[in-house]
């Protein structure tokens, strides 16, 4: 189950990134249903990380429940982190997203990593 | 690469690739500094010197991302770049050529080659937007 949610969380970034990548190419703000994707993805990584960090209180072994924690805190806060930098309505904009996208995607990749090592 | 650094940025326009830097400033001053606390709350004591850097790297980045893109600041944003770039070209070199045995990994290892060599490459696009934002300011 959170394997699972884990890549499926980071193939809707890669999607999104995708995306505004596009937007980027023609110049253009993130508009539209962008924002609207961007805040399913963060629910989604919520929901990933509630499920996480239940596994981690239920005793599920890891390397390093700290380091593990950490990137959970990271999965949840990057795209409003990024989301700040994405207010100016200008084509920059785009770009901002496409590096939250991104950073969000390796850090999910790097949790399925730490998961699987257990 | 042109592209990133429009000419077209006015004096009075905050240009948008500072914003992009000091996202990215942000999100390494976010994966730094949990690296070092984490890295100090295990075993603090296995690899100080590691963990010291990664410290530092973290407040570097801290200060640059919230400096980067303000044209009051420029003066500390142009140091703090200067200060990183020295720190992942003499940590990159030493740790690749064996001379210091830093404990552990660090940002700065192998010339921020963990993070895609960008803690290599940012300060150099710091450094140009910075060079290029104030001759902006003062044609």
């Amino acid at each position: 189950m959170s394997a699972s949610l884990l890549a499926a969380c980071a193939l809707y970034a890669v999607f999104i990134a995708a995306w505004c990548a596009l937007r980027l190419l023609r110049r253009q703000p993130p508009t539209g249903l962008i924002p609207l994707a961007a805040t399913l993805l963060v629910a989604l990584q919520v929901l990933q990380a509630v499920v996480a960090a239940g596994k981690l209180a239920g005793g599920e072994r890891v390397e390093s429940s700290p380091t593990v924690s950490g990137y959970l805190i990271a999965s949840v806060a990057l795209l409003p982190i990024a989301a700040t930098f994405a207010r100016e309505g200008d084509r920059w904009d785009s770009a901002a997203l496409i590096i939250g996208c991104a950073a969000l995607a390796v850090v999910d990749w790097r949790l399925s990593v730490l998961w699987a090592a257990g | 690469m042109s592209e990133a650094f429009p000419a077209s940025a006015g004096p009075g326009r905050r240009g948008g690739a500072g914003r992009i830097l000091a996202l990215l400033y942000a999100i390494f001053a976010l994966a730094a500094g949990a690296r070092a606390l984490v890295q100090l709350a295990e075993d603090g004591g296995r690899a100080p010197v590691a963990y010291g850097l990664s410290a530092l790297a973290a407040s570097l980045y801290l200060v640059l991302a919230l400096t980067i893109d303000s044209p009051g600041r420029r003066r500390l944003a142009a140091a703090a770049l200067v200060v990183e770039l020295a720190g992942v070209i003499a940590v990159g070199a030493l740790s690749a050529s064996g001379a210091v045995d830093f404990g552990d990994e660090t940002v700065w290892s192998d010339f921020g080659g963990g993070y895609g060599w960008l803690p290599l490459l940012l300060p150099v696009a710091g450094l140009a937007w910075l060079h290029r934002a104030g001759r902006a300011d003062s044609p």
